[in-house]
């Protein structure tokens, strides 16, 4: 009987000491989450009251848009001039200039004065292509016979080389049609992916990956910065505040701030006719990687660097060649192929890969691949970040 | 086990950087609500220990207990953490926050934060609450730093060099505010190279020199123990009527010159004696006062060197 009121009374105290433990443990994780909550209000307040972490994250994106939108975004507003000057006035000559008339983007410009010299005239009123109707144009079309059109142009301008593109085009078409032939082959476009994205749509994730690269980069780096040398970080390690808890707070803050600066971004995009049923809820886990990845360099390089010159130094060294290289701006099948292969080493190159084939609903094999390798690499660099963290002195 | 008076206890504590060793053995005690300050040149090792105590850095060797928790625990340390309050070298907290943001900032980081407005009312910093901590003077900075080290109601209070770079007035005003924490129950550790300081707030000063302890004792004590009575400072208002007065007095007793000063042992000569050799050969003097010895004293009789060099 006394045996069994032992094993009782020993049983009840294990249960006491278990559910004192789980209190404890409980108690922990609510000082823990208030002291992150309070990190990150901390973080928030002195962020807002800071002109240049407001711009990093409002101006900055909106800029970034707004330049590259209008730069790339040729949807609105493309319209191209092209000079015509008439000698011919023939029946021929005019429906020329009615079929090219008609083409939607393109404003034709008569000439209606004499013009002595026209190499001169063109030089002189700043004018980049001008298609010249010579005289007895029409009457030698009409007879079947070879007649050329003399188009002037300015080698220099990319323009103009698209205005020939679409006057060789119209003067082909022309031709068939004078001579009464079917063409006997044809061009069909198909889209590999579902969605039909423009160029403003593919440009828009390169544009939020740089964005938050440089973002998550700039402010780590100076904010870090600034906490070393201030002493706060030294401070902070006598509190009861470990370091899981400091990366974290920065960490929740970056996060919110990259996707705030991702929504403006394609907030702005929609000036550029941005197509947004193209958007995808994994875009979101992207910003994430995004910012873990450049989180976790700017800790490394915070080890290493010690004046905020440096921190400007590092930041440029890191973000341009990506910026250019990485194709977050200029298709990588434009490069050479060594500049393609070098793309590859660069972390925005993933990234952005990864958001544009999201946005393509594509393949799924791609798909996954690239989310992997954003994953890993995300993971890899906020690892390494924590631990180069030098919270203490001696760490 | 710790003894009830100490709350501190360092044993034979030695801290190495690659081949410099910056403390060399050193063992003390310190008790329960005194203030006690470290005193030594820079270089001499005192950030090294302060450091070592708040769990910024790890001891080469030696034992140390604060509060009866071993700092080489992990889980001790954190315990220690929650129960002790530190204000850095050259802190400075968030500039963009104001000093009651700040504060709060810090508070929130404990479990047991004081009440703002109280901490603001002792630091006398109720006017100041919702300025921001950049557009605040470098004396009012350090009563920011004072109250975030206070905020959460410590029993040990650690201070590196506190007042380094006031000036005499913002120097009492922060020894006023130490003192004034001190006598609600806190211990105080603080560390300085102004040897007016320990005399000024200090109940006990350890001398440290190039990592090794040279003594320990009240201010008074040391005071007694190495220095030999008062001195006697001649101010000379020419560089003729100085060297005139050195040659004069340096064969009547071993006088030292620092700048314009000479200064003389009044156990060798008394001032008496001085006056009527100066006035006999007719040499001028523009002053003379006596000095009653100082800390600075002291370490000079220990070490052979001046605590501040400039």
């Amino acid at each position: 009987m006394s045996e069994q009121s032992n094993e009782v009374s020993q049983q009840h105290t294990r249960d006491n000491e278990e559910k004192n433990r789980f209190k404890k443990t409980l108690l922990n994780i609510g000082s823990s989450l208030k002291r992150i909550t309070n990190q990150v209000g901390g973080i928030s307040l002195k962020y807002f009251r800071s002109p240049s972490s407001i711009f990093w994250s409002i101006v900055y994106p909106v800029i970034l848009i707004l330049l590259f939108g209008a730069m790339f975004g040729r949807t609105i507003d493309t319209n191209y001039n092209l000079e015509v000057y008439d000698l011919d006035n023939s029946t021929e000559s005019i429906a020329l200039i009615n079929d090219l008339d008609n083409l939607p983007g393109l404003t034709l410009n008569l000439i209606e004065e004499d013009v002595n010299q026209i190499d001169d005239w063109i030089r002189e009123e700043n004018i980049v292509i001008l298609l010249e109707i010579p005289e007895t144009w029409g009457l030698r079309v009409s007879l079947n016979q070879t007649s050329s059109l003399t188009v002037y142009i300015d080698p220099s301008s990319a323009t103009a080389k698209i205005v020939l593109e679409i006057v060789e085009e119209v003067v082909s078409t022309q031709n068939i049609n004078l001579l009464d032939i079917d063409p006997k082959y044809d061009v069909i476009l198909e889209n590999l992916y579902t969605n039909e994205l423009s160029f403003i749509d593919s440009l828009v994730p390169g544009i939020i990956m740089i964005t938050i690269s440089t973002i998550a980069l700039f402010t780590s780096l100076s904010y870090d910065l600034e906490e070393k040398r201030s002493g706060i970080l030294q401070k902070l390690a006598t509190t009861p505040v470990n370091k899981f808890e400091w990366i974290i707070s920065k960490q929740i803050w970056q996060i919110f701030i990259t996707i705030l600066a991702g929504l403006l971004t394609v907030l702005f995009a929609l000036i550029f006719s941005f197509n947004a049923s193209s958007l995808h809820p994994l875009m979101l886990v992207y910003i994430v990687f995004g910012t873990m990845t450049f989180s976790g360099i700017a800790m490394i390089l915070v080890r290493i660097i010690t004046n905020p010159d440096g921190v400007i130094i590092a930041s440029v060294l890191i973000t341009v060649p990506q910026i250019l290289l990485s194709g977050a701006l200029v298709p990588l099948d434009s490069f050479p192929e060594l500049l393609q292969l070098i793309s590859r080493i660069f972390p925005l190159y993933y990234l952005t890969e990864g958001m544009r084939f999201l946005m393509l609903e594509a393949a799924t094999s791609l798909w996954w691949r690239f989310f992997l390798i954003s994953a890993s690499i995300a993971i890899g660099f906020f690892v390494i970040g924590i631990f180069a963290t030098n919270w203490k002195k001696d760490s | 086990m710790l003894s009830q008076e100490n709350v501190i206890e360092i044993s034979d504590l030695k801290k190495t950087y690659g081949s410099d060793e910056v403390i060399a053995g050193l063992s003390f005690t310190v008790n329960k609500g005194e203030i006690f300050s470290l005193l030594g040149p820079d270089g001499s090792g005192k950030t090294s220990i302060i450091e070592i105590l708040v769990g910024l850095s790890k001891p080469s060797e030696g034992e140390i207990s604060i509060l009866g928790f071993n700092i080489k625990s992990a889980i001790e340390m954190r315990e220690i953490k929650k129960i002790i309050g530190f204000l850095p070298q050259e802190f400075r907290t968030h500039d963009n926050l104001t000093v009651k943001e700040n504060i709060q900032f810090w508070g929130k980081m404990y479990d047991n934060m004081i009440d703002t407005s109280e901490i603001l009312s002792i630091l006398n910093l109720e006017e100041k609450a919702n300025t921001r901590y950049k557009h605040l003077t470098p004396s009012l900075k350090k009563r920011v730093g004072l109250a975030i080290a206070f905020v959460n109601n410590p029993e040990i209070v650690f201070l590196d060099e506190p007042t380094a770079g006031l000036d005499q007035f913002s120097k009492r005003e922060v020894w006023d505010i130490i003192k004034k924490f001190n006598k609600e129950g806190k211990t105080i550790f603080i560390t300085t190279n102004d040897a007016i300081e320990p005399q000024a707030i200090a109940d006990r000063v350890a001398i440290i020199h190039k990592g090794l302890m040279k003594d320990i004792g009240t201010p008074i004590e040391l005071i007694d123990r190495f220095s030999s009575g008062n001195k006697v400072i001649i101010k000379s208002p020419t560089e003729r009527a100085r060297l005139d007065a050195i040659e004069i007095l340096q064969s009547a007793c071993p006088l030292e010159v620092l700048y314009d000063e000479i200064i003389i042992s009044s156990e060798e000569i008394t001032l008496l004696e001085i006056l009527e050799k100066l006035d006999k050969a007719k040499v001028r003097y523009s002053d003379i006062i006596t000095q009653k010895p100082t800390l600075n004293d002291v370490f000079i009789t220990l070490t052979g060197e001046a605590l501040n060099k400039k």
